[in-house]
């Protein structure tokens, strides 16, 4: 009886359907005028990627033992935090300072902006097959974002330097998009204003359930310049609108007040291979 | 489908899309109009998924798997536009007139098996609509029906199964096919 009901769903479903004509002309005006997602985790592109050595890993383990966090303690091995942001390669800050008869907002102050970003550089692909370890990772990307916050003393040009590592399975067997990977994500964002400046750390994961909200991330800086003895401490919510070809546009809410930032986390040793 | 055609589409070639189009719109309509049964609802249904097809083409990862990929994007669609139109093809068929078939009540006695898979069709949701349209028309393995629609096999293999099960139901010595509900995607 099942087999003749398959043979009877088959057979109806195959009848000539005498559809009209399509209208396929319909489609390119719309696509036109329809901007494509680009995701803000960069591409996989497997030739470019090279097992990741011990000895790689080892010195990772050191860097970072400088610049991590309990954050980031626990996914094991950790690929070197960036280096210092390459200046030449980054356009000059360009932060506005607050004019010497500017008046401030009283701190303590919330804030609240949008940024957009370049890449200036591009990072480099690993990938492990060390057990209980993140199996792959992308390494110090640099970008430049433009913010503009609600305060000046937090809007200018940040220069990011990023890094990820994470897992590439499950969710992406059915889904098969990039943004159904899982990732970590660290790094330092700076503004380099010999008058006014930050010095930023931050770490992140993507949200690859959520299509209308691909990554948030803590950042915490510490003021320099003018801003010494100052804190700022965002969450910057990587949306789905922000995609295009320019680079991200991302949602940022933070506080600005006086005193130290949040410790990030104490440095944590790292487990090696 | 040509993967470079797919790659171009990917970093925003237009007309790279346009060859696309051309290529799956007859296709991806028929699939479609098999889900949803209704004619204008597959038009729309295949042209908001070659839209979204485009806007989440470079999010593709494996250009190769684009023909599975683009069957998800248009069950969706074809979902949503069940959705959206829930109320007037309620209304529809209410008079007596369902979307889907041309059999009206008072002729019930006159229907064949054709016209019997009609109806029972329609009571289908178009979760499971779309799992038996995969499976009994592309004639899909349960693996590419899974792949297609983003769920795991079983979730497939339990779909087909009670979708089967009502259509044999419907099916019966009794001829016992209920008055079509709304046309509306599961919750």
């Amino acid at each position: 009886v099942s087999r003749d009901l398959e043979r009877l769903v088959h057979d109806w479903l195959h009848e000539p359907d005498g559809l009209p004509e399509p209208r396929i002309a319909d489609v390119a005006p719309l696509v036109h005028h329809t901007t494509q997602q680009r995701g803000w985790l960069p591409p996989i592109t497997r030739g470019r990627i090279t097992m990741i050595s011990a000895f790689k890993l080892a010195a990772a383990s050191a860097i970072l033992a400088l610049f991590g966090g309990y954050i980031l303690a626990s996914i094991g091995p950790i690929p070197p935090a960036p280096g210092p942001v390459p200046a030449a390669e980054a356009s000059p800050a360009s932060s506005p300072t607050p004019a010497a008869t500017e008046v401030l907002p009283p701190l303590p102050v919330a804030v609240e902006g949008t940024f957009h970003c370049m890449v200036v550089s591009d990072g480099s692909w690993s990938e492990t097959n060390a057990p209980g370890v993140l199996p792959y990772r992308y390494e110090g990307q640099v970008r430049e974002c433009r913010e503009r916050m609600s305060d000046p003393r937090v809007s200018g040009t940040f220069v990011e330097t990023y890094s990820l590592a994470g897992i590439d399975e499950a969710a992406s067997e059915f889904q098969n998009e990039r943004e159904d990977r899982h990732v970590v994500f660290w790094g330092t964002e700076v503004m380099d204003d010999p008058v006014a400046g930050w010095d930023c750390s931050s770490a992140g994961t993507s949200d690859p359930t959520d299509l209308r909200n691909f990554g948030l991330l803590l950042r915490v800086c510490t003021g320099t310049g003018a801003n010494a003895g100052l804190a700022y401490v965002a969450h910057k919510a990587i949306l789905e609108e922000s995609y295009g070809d320019f680079g991200d546009r991302r949602a940022i809410k933070g506080i600005l007040y006086e005193g130290d930032p949040p410790p990030f986390g104490p440095p944590a040793p790292i487990a090696s291979e | 489908m040509d993967t470079q055609l797919v790659i171009r589409a990917q970093r925003g070639d237009e007309a790279a899309f346009a060859a696309i189009s051309e290529a799956t719109y007859v296709r991806l309509r028929a699939v479609a109009y098999r889900i949803l049964r209704d004619p204008g609802l597959a038009e729309d249904a295949t042209q908001i998924a070659l839209v979204g097809i485009w806007r989440k083409l470079p999010r593709l990862r494996d250009p190769g798997r684009f023909e599975a990929w683009s069957y998800r994007i248009l069950v969706n669609a074809c979902a949503d536009e069940a959705r959206r139109r829930s109320r007037s093809v309620t209304a529809i068929r209410l008079d007596g007139e369902p979307a889907a078939g041309p059999v009206a009540p008072d002729r019930m006695g006159a229907i064949d098996d054709r016209d019997l898979l009609e109806r029972a069709f329609s009571c289908l949701s178009v979760e499971q609509r779309a799992v038996v349209v995969l499976r009994h028309y592309l004639d899909l393995t349960l693996e590419d029906v899974a792949t297609a629609l983003g769920v795991p096999v079983g979730t497939v293999n339990s779909r087909l199964s009670r979708a089967m099960s009502k259509l044999r139901a419907a099916m019966g010595p009794e001829g016992a096919v209920q008055p079509a509900p709304p046309l509306e995607a599961a919750p």
